[in-house]
């Protein structure tokens, strides 16, 4: 039994006021009840069953605390939001669309068609939105060609429905890029204090890293700057950026054929050719080949995730000397349980939680799944 | 070791009544008188009294009994259990703001059983674990509440906390209007 007895319990008035015990309770309590609440439901009920409960639940704290612990993903700059209510239905209205339509593509795509060759296909897509100016972009690789989209969006009813979108579009050709060979195979948003619009990073299949302005005007698409091993001859050529990932806007780690670079962005405009700081050569080595790098919330801890290894989870750390590197164990004892063969991991699959929501600095959990069907 | 000279430390309620740690919950076992340190960590589950005792030393309280201005005599052994059952859970560090946020609503089962009180007891306890600084115990106590209102109407939560429903029907139907987005999450 893990239940509480919840018939209702008979409540001694210890004032002769109208208010009961749960009403009467200091905020900072109630607040610490609420944040045992799990769903927005059980929160607008509670709002709805007095005029005090409702006055105290829709405080602006209340609604703060349960967008922030609920969707610990998202890194929400507590200063700049002013309806925390309205943030959290929004987020709870989003993540209910994500659990409906990931019911209705299974329904709507047969059996899969076993890929023959090639890449498994990455959506290439990245997304930014300022909360503080409402201000929305989504880029994304489209062949060789990349793609953004513009939206303001208000806080308000009224302010998104007056809410336009602006398109952008980058031709490849005209920049020298084939159709294939230098197709755009991944993309992040970045934020640098010396440019006042984003910049983008786009990898692309031929191993070019650029760093190109994300300005809604003219200046869309001009390079700042290009991310890679330079001047040397002898080295082997990148290429095929695998993925990038961006630590506090300014260290990139970028998976490439070569094993994983780790860059570190300009401050200002006069920069147009980056070496890397480092790079984990895994090709040297073996057959592997590094397909995700991600950052664990911290400048010096990397996870990485191989093909062709028999370790195919890995922890990088950075130190001022080199690399250590540190192969990550799946559990033996779930291994024994389901029998389960050798399966090899979802590249993409890499994700650092938190154990704990708005917490800062490292943190010690990664979430990854596996082809074996283990999370 | 000081705690040589600590005999007992005792606690006196808001009703004036005086409780020694450590007997309330049958501690002595015949012949087997518990020792002074026992007290002490059952009593330091309390971060306020903890640091009182720091503050005055034990030459400061002697055999005084340390009031308690804010809970009565049932409340405060009540607590007392809690404290005594807890006695050697790891300290939690101070600043772990995280702790209060960890999500998990499990209670552990003595905890569940303690909290099987009547409604008034159980507030009485959130607010004397707060008054003294029982992280978690106040914890347990917020779960419980939330585990009381998770999953209900708002009609049933007001059965359950015996609230008054102060809306007039149209204002009720505006809220819930309002709040329509909530529904099935």
């Amino acid at each position: 039994m893990t239940t509480i007895p919840t018939t209702p319990l008979p409540v001694a008035m210890a004032d002769a006021g109208d208010s009961t015990a749960l009403e009467r309770l200091p905020s900072e309590l109630l607040l610490g009840i609420l944040k045992n609440l799990e769903t927005a439901r059980d929160m607008s009920s509670l709002a709805c069953a007095s005029k005090e409960l409702k006055r105290r639940v829709d405080s602006s704290a209340a609604w703060r605390d349960f967008a922030q612990s609920k969707f610990p993903l998202l890194t929400i700059p507590s200063e700049s939001v002013r309806d925390w209510k309205a943030l959290a239905r929004s987020l709870t209205y989003q993540s209910r669309c994500w659990d409906r339509r990931s019911i209705r593509y299974t329904g709507m795509f047969g059996p899969q068609q076993p890929q023959t060759k090639g890449l498994v296909f990455q959506p290439v897509v990245a997304v930014d939105y300022d909360i503080e100016s409402g201000r929305e972009v989504v880029v994304w690789g489209a062949g060789e060609d990349i793609v953004a989209r513009y939206r303001k969006r208000g806080a308000t009813q009224a302010q998104a429905q007056q809410s336009s979108a602006d398109w952008r579009q980058l031709l490849g050709a005209e920049h020298g890029f084939r159709a294939g060979v230098d197709d755009v195979t991944t993309m992040d948003i970045v934020k640098l204090p010396h440019l006042k619009a984003p910049a983008m990073l786009a990898g692309r299949d031929s191993g070019d890293l650029s760093l190109l302005s994300l300005q809604p005007d003219q200046s869309f698409g001009q390079l700042h700057a290009n991310l890679g091993p330079q001047g040397t001859t002898e080295s082997p050529k990148q290429s095929t950026i695998m993925s990038v990932d961006v630590f506090n806007d300014n260290l990139v780690a970028a998976c490439t054929n070569l094993g994983v670079a780790i860059y570190r962005l300009p401050s200002d405009d006069n920069t147009t050719a980056i070496p890397p700081i480092d790079v984990y050569d895994v090709l040297s080595a073996t057959t592997q080949q590094a397909y995700n790098a991600k950052w664990m919330g911290g400048d010096n801890l990397l996870a990485v995730a191989l093909r062709g290894t028999i370790d195919p989870l890995r922890y990088l750390t950075v130190t001022p000397t080199g690399w250590t590197v540190e192969a990550a164990a799946k559990n033996a004892q779930v291994i024994e349980q389901f029998d389960l063969k050798q399966g090899s991991i979802l590249a993409n699959s890499l994700q650092p939680v938190r154990q704990f929501p708005g917490m800062k600095g490292p943190t010690p959990l990664l979430l990854s799944s596996w082809k074996d069907g283990t999370v | 070791m000081s705690d040589a000279k600590l005999q007992k430390i005792l606690l006196q309620s808001n009703d004036g009544v005086t409780i020694d740690v450590g007997k309330s919950p049958p501690l002595d076992i015949g012949f087997w008188r518990t020792p002074p340190s026992l007290y002490r960590a059952v009593a330091e589950r309390s971060v306020l009294i903890r640091n009182m005792l720091e503050d005055l030393g034990d030459e400061g309280i002697g055999n005084q009994a340390i009031p308690i201005p804010n809970v009565n005599e049932a409340v405060l052994k009540k607590v007392i259990e809690w404290c005594d059952h807890h006695r050697n859970d790891p300290v939690q560090p101070a600043d772990e703001e995280a702790d209060t946020r960890k999500k998990t609503t499990d209670i552990e089962e003595w905890d569940q059983k303690f909290m099987q009180v009547d409604q008034e007891m159980l507030f009485e306890v959130i607010l004397a674990a707060n008054y003294l600084d029982i992280k978690p115990l106040l914890d347990v106590g917020c779960k419980t509440v939330a585990n009381m209102i998770k999953g209900k109407s708002p009609e049933e939560i007001r059965k359950t906390f015996n609230i008054t429903n102060d809306f007039t029907p149209e204002e009720e139907e505006h809220i819930r209007r309002e709040n329509e987005w909530a529904e099935d999450r």
